[in-house]
């Protein structure tokens, strides 16, 4: 944001890359979990040449994260439809920390089986609300959805979601 | 609403203050409700604090791409492209301001010739201006945009002498003898001091001079084609007469065509004076129902101006030849002069019959009427045999859509050296974007 705040009006490619040292690395995160760690890279170049051609059009009415994410959104549809292939489900760390274990009464390896199971729409609000961090306004702004939209989406996906777990602890009873 | 609905908002904090507070009242005496918000905080804080972080890589190379990657133009403005739409504006230009410009360059000339012969007429010697603005108006006449007219200088009034006097040297000498208000004998080698009698003349020749080329009143010969349709063709024609001889016109002719014992049609020819053409036209409009009204002039300004100026000058002309009769003693050059004063006169003669036609014509205003009767519009028939009608205006119009799908095809055709290269570069160029 502040590359852009500094930038007045003459933002050139000396810009552009103040902007992609300083949100690369959400770029790139967001672009593996949504097209896996192979497309990665490549998503989140196409993202920042994208934002080049584009950067003359912002008009700052979003944050420039929020921005960025929107075009790697659209980046990552695009890979997605150019490999064929589904979008990798939503995975957590192989070792949690053992304070999480004692206090949680959730089981972590129930909660990554519910997550393989949500459908691409609830994947991505959670992605984006849980993982990413942006709230209800912020996703909608990425998504292009109202922000009804996502609050709906988001309460279906925990539905599914606790639903599965109570599955889950049932059948392991 | 239901309270469960809103429960995960409110885990995120992302409801208003009315419902936040309506929600933490229901969650006061619902263990059940507790339950599932600390679920789903659980559920939130795990996914947070437990999702997959990849290590980032790429970070240079995306650099290196940014700065290597300089505003990409449009395809259309890339390469081979780009010239192929300069050359097109360039081409678009020229057919578009090319007319203006000539027409423009036109009219200057037009300005220069007639401001370059008042100058001519100003600095040469009488004769040859003389000469020269009877032949340059005549010139210009014929041809107002040819360039480098004016003659505004000796050398130029000599050529066109040259060109007036048809290039015979003998004859040109003999027109300059006439032509001179000096004697014969001064010409030879005396000196050119004036007598009054010379002063007369270039007072004369100076009157000429200075008379305009082109006169000030327009002269237009006007005409009227008219076609109505009355219930009675001799009372309209009749009426029309009335019209003409109301209006200080005449009947130039007036015919009549019978069709079984009635009066089918009748044209007129009318001379009606200028100034009273334009009434006289729309009383004879509403003598019936007009079924064709075409007006036109022709412009003839020009031509009475030309006719009037070369009869001056020729009736200066003989004069001369008329006092050079007088003084020649020699019996050859009595008859040479005598040729040439007849000659001249015939064509003042020509030249004069020539402006008073003009003028006649510019004076009347020319009406040709056609009167004819109202016939009873005739039902059209309705056809019983709908199906062979049908069948018929099918086939035409397919024949007509078979016309325009060819008639377009030539055009595509004869057209293609235009289209193709534009078609087969675009194409090119969205394949190498597509790549």
């Amino acid at each position: 944001m502040q590359a852009v705040t500094n930038m007045g009006n003459s933002r050139d490619v000396k810009d552009i890359g103040a902007i992609a040292r300083e949100h690369y690395d959400m770029v790139y995160r967001f672009c593996a979990r949504r097209v896996g760690i192979d497309a990665a890279a490549d998503t989140a170049q196409e993202t920042f040449l994208t934002a080049q051609r584009a950067l003359a059009n912002f008009r700052g009415a979003s944050s420039l994260s929020t921005w960025l994410l929107g075009i790697a959104n659209n980046e990552c549809r695009r890979m997605s439809r150019k490999r064929r292939c589904e979008p990798p489900t939503l995975e957590l760390t192989e070792t949690g920390s053992a304070e999480h274990h004692e206090e949680t009464i959730i089981n972590r390896h129930a909660l990554q089986q519910a997550l393989a199971k949500l459908t691409a729409e609830h994947r991505e609000v959670v992605l984006l609300h849980e993982v990413e961090g942006l709230s209800y306004e912020e996703a909608a702004v990425v998504l292009g959805i109202p922000v009804g939209t996502v609050k709906s989406r988001l309460h279906h996906a925990f539905s599914n979601l606790r639903k599965s777990l109570s599955d889950y602890q049932e059948g392991v009873r | 609403m239901n309270m469960r609905d809103d429960l995960k908002a409110f885990v995120d904090n992302e409801l208003s203050e009315a419902d936040r507070t309506r929600i933490l009242k229901e969650l006061e005496n619902n263990p059940e409700l507790q339950a599932e918000v600390i679920e789903l905080r659980q559920m939130s804080r795990m996914i947070r604090e437990e999702a997959w972080q990849p290590e980032p890589v790429g970070l240079e190379r995306t650099l290196r791409a940014l700065d290597g990657a300089k505003p990409k133009k449009p395809w259309w403005m890339t390469g081979p492209l780009q010239l192929v739409a300069g050359a097109a504006c360039v081409a678009l230009a020229v057919v578009v301001f090319f007319p203006v410009f000539a027409q423009s360059k036109a009219s200057a000339k037009n300005l220069a010739f007639r401001s370059a012969n008042a100058e001519a007429a100003a600095s040469m010697p009488m004769e040859d201006a003389n000469r020269s603005l009877d032949y340059d108006a005549k010139k210009g006449m014929d041809s107002q945009a040819e360039a480098g007219w004016g003659g505004g200088n000796a050398p130029a009034a000599g050529k066109a002498e040259q060109e007036r006097f048809g290039g015979s040297p003998k004859l040109r000498q003999d027109q300059r003898i006439l032509m001179s208000p000096e004697s014969p004998a001064r010409s030879r080698g005396g000196s050119p001091s004036p007598t009054p009698g010379d002063s007369a003349k270039m007072q004369e020749r100076q009157d000429l001079r200075f008379q305009p080329t082109f006169a000030n009143v327009q002269l237009e010969v006007k005409t009227a084609e008219l076609a109505i349709e009355v219930a009675d063709v001799p009372k309209g024609q009749l009426q029309a007469e009335a019209i003409a001889k109301d209006v200080k016109g005449r009947i130039q002719s007036s015919s009549k065509q019978d069709d079984e014992g009635q009066v089918a049609s009748a044209r007129l020819t009318l001379r009606v004076p200028v100034a009273s053409f334009q009434t006289a036209v729309n009383r004879i409009r509403k003598l019936g129902r007009v079924t064709g009204d075409t007006l036109s002039s022709d412009d003839v300004t020009v031509q009475v101006a030309d006719t009037e100026a070369r009869l001056k000058v020729l009736r200066a002309e003989e004069n001369q030849y008329a006092a050079l009769m007088k003084s020649t003693k020699k019996v050859s050059e009595v008859l040479e002069v005598k040729d040439k004063l007849g000659q001249t006169r015939q064509e003042i003669e020509s030249m004069d019959a020539t402006r008073k036609a003009l003028r006649g014509q510019a004076a009347e205003s020319t009406i040709n009427l056609e009167i004819r009767a109202k016939q009873k519009r005739q039902e059209p028939v309705q056809s019983t045999n709908w199906s062979n009608d049908t069948f018929a205006e099918a086939v035409t119009s397919l024949n007509a859509v078979g016309r325009k799908l060819g008639g377009g095809a030539v055009y595509l055709y004869v057209f293609a050296p235009i289209w193709l290269p534009v078609a087969l570069v675009s194409w090119w160029g969205f394949r190498r974007r597509v790549s």
